[in-house]
């Protein structure tokens, strides 16, 4: 490492948090060595992924509407339910009113007013070419302003006596060495790509799902924090996941996998069965129960089935669908029973007692007499070619987390807090969002909480 | 065409994924264009490519580029589909094929052939006049005979301008343009805003991540603005020269403070600050994100255009000497070079990026209001986390 004069701030994790983190501190006056275990090519964590935050605001140029804080708060109590900490809720959402003007002076540019496919455009912000493109742009700003940033290069522990964090050692390669920082912000994300550590959890089901974001986010900093005494935030088994293609990659697979059929088709899973309701609400308030539903199956695979009547109906994905003249010939592309299949499509279409389709809202057109039904949208699935995405669980992101304060520093899991370890995004959002999400609250979280440990860890 | 088959697969790949994630839709009009197709055709990849101005944002955006398995490139992938285009589309065959090999050595050898042909001829003909310092109205023709020059001049520009149209008429058909092309003055001035100001050469804003993939910069834009209306000046010097020779019965050469000297001059001069910056940044560039056929093709068209603005300007400075004679010979050679070689050459992305910038001004009017408006079940959060 280089010998640079003493550190103030050392920030793990190279995402928007981390990089947020590090600006703020930076331009605070302290010396900052920022670290990231992925190489240059791959730095970014989960942020690299993303599009968009959801701030409160009120009409601009680039967000036709208002979004005030009680709103935003409301919609957060909806989705995470009352256990969240309140406090910290509202912080969140006061920050979030300057973050874009602070993302702005770092060199964030935003798309114009949405336009389209998307209707994020009162609620959320969408940066200019995506997540990547923020986490270069933040790189750069930070390195301009003087951030050291060391790319490879992990954290191994941090040796803790009492309520400080004395020392941290460091590995990059076959190389350990150890850095005194006044101050640690950690930043690094949850542990979803761990998949030893889901395994705790979900037993060999856990090799079958595909992980969306990072391949590098183990939590091995958060790990080593609870193991230090820190207070745990969060559901330690929870992640939230949504259906992806099976055929997808198993790491990094981002938006591209995610499948967006599942209202318009009928879910089987290995046996050929259906095992849940696929017209139970609008899908974008039931997209991220789907990966979950799928996990539960059979060696975590489903299958959405359905015909040419629909095929036009949702968003193109990375892979085209298999596609058969016969129900039975889909059944043997997808590796399904085909006598089972080829019944349980008959016994759906059955079922159906007709109604006038409407796909811009609950129009009840629905199963009877079986179950599970199909509440909403449930047309025929009888117009050759047949089709068929094999379905997985994607995770996004785990829930556990450590418990942070207003300042961000870390909560001891008894009283009090450590004076000098920090955390922001992923890694404490716990505290906020105990379940569900809210599109683009991740990198409300992130900005907003790393812009705080930025200052307060520069102020130590 | 096998490889144009294996470039369009490869289209379909790589587009089927940005369609799919869409992150990059406010870059430029590539990607709102290629939202509107499912499946991507031979022409679709040469409408796309040409209206891409190679900026380089997307690629920087990419979080699918390498590493990444899914391997997106969309920089390299519309370089190669330009210069499929451009072979595609130049007629005649075997002279575009000829052009495509070696491209460098074919201009080199033109300027040579034209140099010695002219010189034979001279040699046979008047062989003083080459070397005399000749001075005064009507001095470059005795060096050249004035028909000859005309007759040769109008030959060349009618054959750049015929395989030109001809290949501009067969393009706008195949990326789907109507017969009756774009219609309205709104629509025409839109088109022209955006192919003269290179709109999608800004990056959305963000500006063109070449010749520095990190470092952003209006760099590109602005040489390009220099070369091109460098070049434009040049060409008003020639249609002034003309008229001053030809109405007003003055020939040339033409005093230091006139029409022709001074379009030319200014003219000449961005042409070669431009051509001399757009080699600079050439060499600076990261390798991997263009078609390996577009360094030659840049070269041989950058380096013949500096050359003929450098003889011109030679020839100007030099003009009263006994310089005057070879230089004039050597500033024809060149001149007769880059218009041989034009409609095979680069210089054909004006025309192509033209015809598709129209089509797809065309094609996001007649758009509008667009299809029909996706439902709320359709709705899709982009954000990942």
């Amino acid at each position: 490492m280089k010998a640079s004069g003493p550190l103030d701030v050392l920030v793990v994790g190279a995402g928007n948090a981390a990089l947020s983190a590090a600006i703020a501190a930076r331009r605070r006056g302290a010396a900052v060595l920022l670290i990231e275990r992925a190489s240059r090519d791959w730095r970014g964590g989960n942020s690299k992924y993303t599009r968009n935050l959801r701030c409160a605001h009120d009409p601009d140029g680039v967000m036709p509407g208002a979004y005030g804080e009680e709103e935003f708060f409301d919609d957060l109590m909806q989705v995470t339910g009352p256990e969240t900490d309140r406090d910290l809720a509202r912080l969140c959402i006061a920050g979030s009113r300057e973050a874009p003007a602070w993302m702005e002076e770092n060199g964030i540019r935003w798309q114009p007013a949405m336009r389209g496919t998307l209707h994020l455009g009162r609620t959320n912000r969408f940066f200019l070419g995506g997540g990547k493109a923020l986490v270069n742009t933040l790189s750069a700003t930070a390195e301009r302003i003087g951030v050291e940033i060391l790319y490879e290069t992990g954290l191994v522990d941090l040796a803790i006596a009492g309520d400080r964090c004395e020392a941290v050692t460091l590995a990059s390669g076959d190389r350990e060495w150890a850095v005194e920082p006044r101050a640690v912000v950690l930043a690094c994300g949850g542990f979803e790509a761990n998949i030893g550590w889901l395994e705790e959890h979900w037993g060999a089901a856990a090799r079958n799902y595909a992980i969306r974001g990072s391949r590098e986010n183990d939590g091995l900093p958060l790990r080593r924090m609870l193991e230090h005494g820190a207070m745990a935030r969060g559901n330690p088994k929870g992640f939230h996941a949504i259906a992806v293609d099976a055929r997808g990659p198993k790491f990094e697979g981002g938006i591209v996998t995610r499948v967006d059929s599942v209202p318009f088709s009928v879910m089987v899973n290995e046996e050929a069965e259906r095992f849940y309701d696929e017209g139970e609400d609008l899908w974008p308030k039931r997209y991220a129960t789907w990966g979950r539903l799928i996990a539960e199956q059979p060696s975590q695979r489903a299958w959405s089935i359905f015909d040419r009547q629909v095929v036009d109906r949702f968003m193109s994905t990375v892979f085209e669908p298999f596609e058969a003249a016969s129900i039975e010939e889909l059944a043997v592309r997808c590796s399904l029973d085909p006598a089972q299949l080829g019944a349980t499509v008959a016994a759906y279409n059955a079922s159906l007692d007709g109604g006038t389709y409407d796909p811009s809202r609950l129009d009840g057109v629905a199963t009877a007499g079986i179950a599970p039904p199909k509440s909403n949208w449930a047309l025929p699935i009888e117009q050759p070619p047949f089709y068929a995405y094999p379905l997985c669980p994607g995770i996004t992101f785990t829930y556990l987390g450590l418990g942070v304060d207003a300042d961000a520093r870390v909560r001891l899991a008894g009283e009090g807090t450590f004076q000098n370890v920090f955390a922001a995004g992923e890694i404490m959002a716990g505290n906020i969002l105990r379940r569900g999400y809210l599109a683009g609250f991740g990198m409300t979280i992130g900005t907003v909480f790393g812009r705080i440990a930025g200052e307060r860890s520069a102020d130590v | 065409m096998s490889e144009l088959q294996d470039l369009v697969d490869e289209a379909q790949r790589q587009f089927t994924i940005c369609n799919a994630c869409r992150y990059c839709e406010d870059y430029c009009a590539v990607f709102p264009a290629m939202e509107e197709r499912r499946l991507f055709t031979e022409g679709d990849l040469g409408y796309l490519a040409t209206v891409c101005h190679d900026c380089r944002a997307c690629y920087q955006a990419c979080m699918y580029a390498e590493p990444h398995e899914f391997a997106i490139n969309i920089p390299q992938l519309m370089s190669e589909g330009r210069v499929l285009t451009y072979e595609r589309y130049a007629e005649p065959r075997w002279l575009a094929r000829l052009f495509e090999r070696a491209r460098g050595t074919l201009v080199a050898a033109v300027v040579g052939a034209a140099l010695a042909v002219a010189l034979v001829f001279l040699l046979a003909t008047s062989a003083d006049s080459l070397l005399m310092g000749n001075e005064g109205p009507g001095s470059f023709y005795t060096v050249f005979p004035q028909a000859a020059m005309l007759a040769f001049g109008l030959l060349l520009a009618g054959w750049a301008i015929l395989v030109c149209v001809v290949g501009a008429l067969r393009f706008w058909r195949d990326i789907g343009g109507p017969t009756g092309g774009i219609r309205g003055p709104r629509l025409w001035r839109r088109a022209i805003g955006e192919a003269a100001t290179l709109r999608w050469m800004r990056g959305g804003g963000g500006e063109c991540h070449f010749p520095d993939a990190e470092e952003p910069s209006p760099l590109r834009r602005y040489t390009h603005a220099a070369v091109a209306a460098g070049f434009l000046l040049t060409f008003g010097a020639t249609v002034a020269a003309a008229i001053e020779e030809n109405i007003f019965g003055i020939l040339p050469p033409y005093p230091l403070l006139s029409v022709p000297v001074i379009l030319g001059t200014v003219g000449g001069v961005m042409v070669v600050l431009g051509c001399i910056g757009f080699l600079r940044m050439r060499r600076e560039a990261p390798a991997g994100l263009a078609a390996p056929q577009t360094a030659s093709l840049g070269l041989a068209f950058t380096w013949s255009l500096l050359v003929v603005a450098a003889t011109g300007l030679a020839l100007l400075a030099l003009r009263e000497t006994d310089l005057m004679g070879p230089l004039l010979l050597v500033h024809l050679a060149a001149v007769f070079a880059f218009f041989l070689t034009a409609p095979y050459g680069h210089l054909v992305h004006a025309v192509y990026r033209s015809v598709a910038i129209a089509r797809n001004v065309q094609e996001r009017a007649s758009s509008e209001p667009g299809p029909e408006p996706r439902s709320e079940v359709q709705e899709r959060d982009t954000a990942l986390v």
